[in-house]
This record gives structure tokens, C-alpha cells and sequence, in this order.
């Protein structure tokens, strides 16, 4: 949150223009400051982490975790929020690469990946809007029936592949540019249109916001919700297609824990747990802090499982900080013109 | 006999004294500065219209709500609770209108609640001391019931007579009930007048909370009157009339009474005939013109929430049926009452108003969004903008930008930001629970101001409201609903406010068949 930032909005025109909606989005991401830091700590402490080819890996993690990380954005900023996600991934990494190994086109095995992500969300939603299963519990069934297709699916193997198509979505470089960054940057205009300037956007905010007001102010709540968990759905499906194609291969154990970093750098990005507000461009930041911290620790030699404390620490500090900011007096402007 | 002897017992044997009680809320003095003396072995009933601040007096003596100023002595020592559970262990037992009780639970643990008698050693709970105690405490209300039976599966009288057992099982000297009969059926009532009468006897003391006046009459040894947060007048029940009560309840100055310019009524926008919905409402018939404004009277919980939330399709009618510009009219949801042109105003503005989250503009457009789109089907800040621009002036809305949250408002100004959101579809029946509920004078003055232009505009205003003054003021008729169903239409010379409470509290019918 530099100070030009602060100043630009303050005085922001009557017209919002794409610039303002990424100015003010940008200000709601308070993360950008602990990045710089990281990032400058981590210049010192290695002289491996500024050199042009791991910046790129911590762009293209970042770049793989975020696409997730932006429907998350909207589901968590509904409200709610889905824990099946990881589990898509396995499922969808499966599903692609059996169809790619059964000697159809990558193109095909994506596809089916994507309609398999998009199923997970359908089943996702009507449990939820259906029914009246609470979100957590509905997608917490879910995580563990999917997780078992894939390595019933799979037959508890690595499905291995080797599909020019498929390697290209991790190792292809359009223009030069990574793959997986140019998806991210797609999603990221995607959702921050979405978001910010559609309807939709607008009554996923509503929902999170009060949902009683919003089915009182006529919108299709339900339809909405099923929509945004179809949304999380595909993005999983993206996201198991993109590391099955680091890997070359699907397996019912990819992806174990991903539900967790997804929600993560939703909350650590500003994003409230309750609903109502959306940080899109703080889930962004998010996933870079997350990845550069990763990379870092990576560098450093510390060990996987003091990652995950850390991520995991990570996390608690941001709730916690979002708690004591409920709890700080909320300043109510004077009613004067 | 027993009557003759109240006063003189008020007079020796007080148990509870209330004094220069004053609560003040942020804006609102709720109590100023009421006292009146409750006697061993009285019941005493405390009514009002609402908002007179019988519920904030029971929740000073429930330990909810701490005063600003003024004493309440129980048993000659001062009284201060601090917590519910401080007013419990005092003997002072508050059985509020909104139930307690723990569904999931027994009627033994639910009586016991947050005072389980444990095995020291073990810290285990002893269920037989919990059965014999609850036992002995229904013996008392001569009530069979068993103890081990889950809450959840009782009738509302019943959970109510749980209510009851676990207020005398705590041996309350002072037994505090708030509108004990609102659910109740006939017979159920006369059951819990009984288990009252029995409590006197025994020589505790009620606190008898009711609009129903006839109860009062029925059980109330005296009666204080509150009216705006002041005490009015304690009454002995044995030399007063019904008529005194209200006469006492309403007078008003009449400086405070707003008055709408009576409109020609036009063409019938929207008509109900036999309707009934949710639980309470039923067989409510009643037409609404364009131009004019039919109020909805009645103690809290008649069926005005139903009748308005099934006008806008939010609650499904059971029986009978609406028109709509003498069209069948049956929305099955909020989307299909705002398409058909009708603005709503819940009577919640918090849990079922605001959008926090969103700012005063987002909050007006929240229902128009298809109309704020530009190029491309993006939402155009510049029509939201607009459209805000053109309702902040209408209705005096006073927010530093578009861009405020809707939170940071005064609730004058959120309440008009809602109503802007009611206006923006633009239809031309304007359905309104408590307008100026929670609004201060001014916003008050601005909001009646601007139903009155709407009306002049040719829009048909169905109205809930439960401040009197402005049901009479505002209502070219006025509908009294008493336990869901149509008690009185007052028209014309009749629209008076002794009318509306005797219709409201009484039993009294005018203008309909009984």
C-alpha cells in the first residue's frame, strides 16, 4: 500500500475508469508491503532468489495457485467457501490423463478435465442450495468422495502420460511467457471483470453481504451460489490439468491440501472470511507472498514440513488480524451534506 | 377480598421498588425516570403501547439492559444486576417473549440450565435430583409432563410452562412475564391465568406484561401504565375501567400528529381477498387504491410481517388469493413481486435492509442492475452514479459520496437509501413495514413528506406501523389486525387511536363483522 496509491483514490474522478478499479483494488491488498520485504530479505539472505529464472518459478507458482485463488475470491467474498477443490484437482489430473493415455488428444483429455471440474461444482452447489447442507460440511463430503473417485479412477496408480499438447499448458512459452502466467493474467482480467463490473459480481457481493437482503432485493440467491461453486470447479480443473502437466501425470494424490493455500491466499489477501467484500488484486498478492516464501524457505534448505508451519502461521495471522480490525471501532461519518 | 387488601400490601410488604429509572441509548431515552412498587403476593401488570419501554424495564430487571440512573430494591437490598444469571441467583425470574429454551434439550436440562447439580467427585451430572426437582416443580403448575421429554417436541404453551417451572425451580421471589399468552390458544391461556393465580397464592409476585387488556382484568391485581419511556399511572384493577386504561396508554399531546393531505383514491392497485399465510395470518381481505395509503395497525406479531412479506412474495399465501391491477397476482418470489412493479421496505433495516458491505449507490441499485449496464453489459458507474445522484436528492439522502458504506449512515439517511431502493423499480404499489422505525424526527418529517408526494403521484401505499400517531396521520383507512386476522377498518371519524387499541387490545370490533 504505497502512498501514491493512497493518494490517487482519495482524489479519485466521478468516472471510474479500468485504472481506478485496479487502484482501488490494489488498496484493499495491504499485503503488498510484507512482499517487498520478503522478497528484499530473501535478496540478502541467497544470492539465488533475484536471478531472472527464479523469479520466473515463483511466477509461475504463483501463476498456477492464483487461478484457483480468484474463484475462491468470489466464493469466500459470497460467504462461503469450498474445501472439494483439492480434490477436483486429483480428480481432473486423473480424468485427463486417463482419456490422454486411452490415445485421445490432449485437447480432448482437457476438455473432459474441465467438464469433470464443472460436475464437482454442480454437485457442490445443489447439495448446498438444495438441500441446505452448510457449505463446509457439503464440500467437505464432497472433497472426500472425489478424492476417492480419483484413486478408485486411477486405480491407486500414477496414470503416466506423455502428451506434447498437455506439456505445452505447463512448459509452452507463447510469446515467451510462461504458460501458466499467461492463463493467470486471462483469469485475472476475467475476474476482475466479473467482479467488479457485472451483475453477477455485484450480487455475489450482496449475497455475502446480507443474504436476507439480497433474496429481499430479488436476486436468484441460489442460482448464484450454484453458479459460483460451477466457477470453483472449473478453476480446480484448471488447476489439475496445469500440474498434471508439470508432472506428466494424474494420480489420486495430487493436489492433498491444495483446499487449504487456495482459501489462504484469499484471506491473507483481504478478502473477509464473512463475506461481503472482495480483494481480488490482495488474493494476487497473496499467492506471490505465498509463493515467494516457499521458494525462499526452498532456497534456504528448510525442510517441506516447516513450510506448511509457515503457510500455516501465515494464515492464522492474517484471520487474526482480520478479527481485531471487526473488532476496532467502526468511524461513523457525520451526517453533514 | 383479596382485592381490598392489595393496596395495603403494596404499602407494607414491597418487594420489588423501582425508582427514578432512567435508560438512555445512544439518541433514545428509552425510560425517564419511572418508579412504581411491586407487592409480595401482587400480580402487577405493565402495559403500553409498543416502544413505551416495557421491554427495556424487563431487561433492567433481567439483568440485559444497565440503567443510566434510578434504583431497584428487591427484598429491602439494592438490586444491580449485572449479567441474566446475577438476576436469577437474586430471585428475580424473566420469562421473555422470545423463548430461552434449548430445543435439543430435555425439559429436566433446560430447567437446570447453567445450574446442574453435580457429583463433586466426578463433576457428573445428576439427572435423578434434576427428575425429582422438576417432578415436584410441575406438581405445583399441576402439569404431567416428562421430565426426560425433549423441548424441541412440545407445544409453544408447553415450552412456555417449561419457561415457567425453570423461573419457580430457581425460587423466584419476582416472576417477570412478557406477552406470556402471544401464542397461545384460548384454553392455553386460561391454563397459564391459572398457574399465575396459583404463583400469587403462594405469595410470589408477577410482573404481568400484555396487551390483551382483558387479561389484565382478568388476573392483574394493578396495573402501571408506561407511555414513551414515562410512567403514566399505577392503577388499582378492582376501580378502574378499560376505557381509563387506554385513556391513559394513548394521550398523546397532539402536537406530535402528522397529517397527510388525503389523497382521491384511484383505481384498486392491489387487492387481497381471504388471504392467509405463514402462521398467523388468516382470511385477510382488503383492497389498496392508487393514490392513497391503507395503514396496518396492531400490537406487535398480528400478522402485519406475514400480510407484507406475502404481498411481495417472500412468503408463500395458503389460502386465498391477490390482484394486481385487477390482475391474479400469486409471486412466488421477491424477483417476481419487484417485476411486477412492487417496492418493499422490510421493517428490519439491519438484518434484512442493509447491505453492509456495499456503498449508499450500490445499495439503491442493488435491484436495477440490468438497467445500470452500458457498454458492453458492464455495470456503468457513471448510471449508478446517476441514478443515485437523482434519489439522494429525492429523498434528502446526506452521505458524503456515492461511494459511503451504507453502515456509516445515520439511520434516517440508511432508512431513506432503503427506500430509494424500494422507489428504483419504479412500479406503483409501495408496500412499507415501519418506515420510520429507528429514525430521528427530522428524517421522520422528510420521510412522511415523501410518501405523501408519492401518493400524490398515483402511488398505492400499503403501510405498517406500530407508532400510532403517524398510522392515523399518514392513513387515508387503516386496518387493525389482532392475532392475524382483520379486527377493525377504521375510516374516516373513526380513525382514532382509543379505536385502534381497543380493536388492537380489546376484542373490540369495528367495521367488521365479528
Amino acid at each position: 500500500m504505497s502512498t501514491t496509491t493512497e493518494r490517487r483514490t482519495t482524489s479519485a474522478p466521478p468516472r471510474r475508469t479500468v485504472v481506478d478499479v485496479v487502484v482501488s483494488a490494489l488498496r484493499s491488498a495491504p499485503l503488498t508491503i510484507p512482499l517487498i520485504l520478503v522478497a528484499a530479505a530473501l535478496s540478502f539472505a541467497t544470492s539465488r532468489f533475484l536471478t531472472l529464472g527464479n523469479l520466473e518459478n515463483v511466477l509461475v507458482a504463483a501463476s498456477i495457485i492464483v487461478i484457483p485463488g480468484l474463484a475462491m475470491t468470489l466464493c469466500i467474498t459470497m460467504g462461503e467457501f469450498d474445501l472439494s477443490v483439492g480434490s477436483t484437482v486429483a480428480l481432473t489430473g486423473v480424468i485427463t490423463c486417463t482419456v490422454i493415455a486411452d490415445g485421445a488428444h490432449g485437447l480432448v483429455g482437457m476438455l473432459a478435465g474441465l467438464v469433470t471440474g464443472a460436475l464437482v461444482g454442480v454437485l457442490n452447489g445443489l447439495v448446498i442450495t438444495r438441500f441446505g447442507v452448510t457449505p463446509f460440511i457439503a464440500t467437505l463430503a464432497t472433497m472426500v468422495i472425489v478424492r476417492g473417485a480419483a484413486t478408485a479412477l486411477s486405480g491407486g496408480r500414477d496414470v503416466i502420460v506423455n502428451d506434447p499438447t498437455l506439456k505445452y499448458m505447463a512448459a509452452g512459452r507463447p510469446l515467451g511467457i510462461p504458460m501458466p502466467i499467461v492463463l493467470a493474467v486471462l483469469a485475472l482480467a476475467v475476474m476482475l471483470w466479473v467482479t467488479y463490473r457485472t451483475r453477477f459480481g455485484r450480487h455475489v457481493a450482496a449475497i455475502g453481504s446480507n443474504r436476507d437482503a439480497a433474496h429481499l432485493s430479488g436476486l436468484p440467491v441460489d442460482r448464484i451460489r450454484l453458479a459460483v461453486y460451477v466457477m470453483i470447479g472449473v478453476a480446480g480443473a484448471i488447476w489439475g490439468i496445469l500440474i498434471s502437466a508439470q508432472l506428466q501425470k494424474g494420480s489420486g494424490q495430487l493436489g492433498l491440501g491444495f483446499e487449504l493455500d487456495a482459501i489462504t491466499i484469499v484471506v491473507i489477501g483481504g478478502t473477509s472470511l464473512l463475506g461481503g467484500h472482495a480483494a481480488v488484486m490482495g488474493t494476487v498478492i497473496g499467492a506471490l507472498l505465498i509463493e515467494t516464501i516457499r521458494n525462499g524457505l526452498n532456497l534456504l534448505n528448510v525442510p517441506p514440513a516447516y513450510q506448511r508451519i509457515s503457510v500455516g502461521l501465515l494464515l492464522v495471522a492474517a484471520l487474526a488480524i482480520q478479527a481485531i480490525r471487526r473488532k476496532a471501532p467502526v468511524e461513523v461519518l457525520d451526517d453533514k451534506p | 377480598m383479596r382485592k381490598g387488601t392489595t393496596t395495603q400490601m403494596s404499602e407494607h410488604d414491597p418487594v420489588l421498588e423501582v425508582t427514578g429509572l432512567t435508560v438512555e441509548f445512544p439518541g433514545v431515552r428509552a425510560l425517564d425516570d419511572v418508579g412504581f412498587t411491586v407487592a409480595r403476593g401482587e400480580v402487577h401488570a405493565l402495559v403500553g403501547e409498543n416502544g413505551a419501554g416495557k421491554s427495556t424495564l424487563l431487561k433492567v430487571l433481567g439483568g440485559v439492559n444497565t440503567p443510566t440512573a434510578g434504583t431497584v430494591v428487591l427484598d429491602g437490598n439494592p438490586y444491580s444486576p449485572a449479567k441474566p444469571h446475577d438476576a436469577l441467583v437474586a430471585g428475580i425470574a424473566v420469562i421473555y417473549q422470545e423463548f430461552t429454551l434449548f430445543p435439543d434439550l430435555t425439559v429436566a436440562e433446560n430447567v437446570f440450565v447453567g445450574r446442574e447439580p453435580v457429583v463433586a467427585a466426578t463433576r457428573g451430572i445428576r439427572y435423578g435430583v434434576m427428575r425429582d426437582e422438576c417432578r415436584r416443580v410441575f406438581g405445583m403448575l399441576d402439569w404431567e409432563i416428562d421430565p426426560d421429554a425433549r423441548v424441541g417436541d412440545l407445544s409453544v404453551s408447553e415450552q412456555q410452562l417449561v419457561e415457567i417451572a425453570k423461573a419457580l425451580s430457581v425460587e423466584g421471589q419476582v416472576i417477570v412475564m412478557d406477552e406470556p399468552t402471544a401464542a397461545l390458544s384460548h384454553s392455553e391461556v386460561a391454563r397459564l391465568l391459572d398457574v399465575v393465580r396459583r404463583l400469587r397464592d403462594e405469595g410470589r409476585s408477577v410482573i404481568y406484561v400484555s396487551h390483551h387488556l382483558e387479561e389484565v382484568f382478568e388476573i392483574a391485581d394493578r396495573a402501571t401504565v408506561l407511555r414513551d419511556g414515562k410512567h403514566v399511572a399505577t392503577l388499582d384493577i378492582a376501580s378502574t375501567t378499560e376505557d381509563e386504561l387506554v385513556r391513559h396508554m394513548v394521550g398523546r399531546e397532539v402536537s406530535s400528529v402528522f397529517t397527510r393531505e388525503p389523497g382521491v383514491p384511484g383505481e384498486v392497485v392491489l387487492g387481497l381477498d381471504g388471504l392467509s399465510a405463514g402462521r398467523i395470518l388468516r382470511d385477510v381481505s382488503l383492497d389498496v387504491r392508487a393514490g392513497e395509503v391503507v395503514g396496518i395497525g396492531g400490537v406487535a406479531g398480528a400478522g402485519q410481517t406475514e400480510l407484507t412479506e406475502a404481498v411481495y412474495g417472500a412468503l408463500a399465501a395458503r389460502r386465498g388469493s391477490m390482484t394486481l391491477h385487477c390482475e391474479r397476482y400469486a409471486p412466488s418470489s421477491p424477483a417476481d413481486a419487484l417485476r411486477a412493479g412492487v417496492g418493499f421496505l422490510h421493517e428490519d433495516r439491519k438484518s434484512a435492509g442493509n447491505l453492509p458491505h456495499l456503498t449508499v449507490a450500490q445499495n439503491v441499485t442493488i435491484t436495477i442492475l440490468d438497467r445500470m449496464r452500458g457498454v458492453a453489459r458492464l455495470l456503468s458507474f457513471a448510471k449508478e452514479r446517476e441514478t443515485y445522484d437523482s434519489y439522494r436528492s429525492r429523498m434528502r439522502i446526506k452521505a458524503s459520496s456515492p461511494a459511503q458504506l451504507i453502515g456509516q449512515l445515520s439511520g434516517g439517511n440508511q432508512q431513506k437509501v432503503l427506500l430509494g431502493r424500494a422507489l428504483a423499480p419504479g412500479g406503483d404499489l409501495l408496500v412499507l413495514n415501519e418506515p420510520t422505525r429507528g429514525v430521528d424526527i427530522g428524517a421522520k418529517a422528510e420521510i412522511h413528506q415523501l410518501i405523501g408526494e408519492l401518493t400524490k403521484s398515483g402511488v398505492a401505499v400499503l403501510m405498517v406501523s406500530s407508532d400510532l400517531p403517524e398510522l392515523l396521520g399518514m392513513s387515508d383507512r387503516v386496518v387493525v389486525l389482532s392475532q392475524g386476522r382483520v379486527v377493525g377498518r377504521l375510516d374516516g371519524d373513526e380513525r382514532t387511536e382509543e379505536n385502534v387499541i381497543a380493536c388492537a387490545t380489546t376484542g373490540r370490533r369495528i367495521g367488521v363483522a365479528a
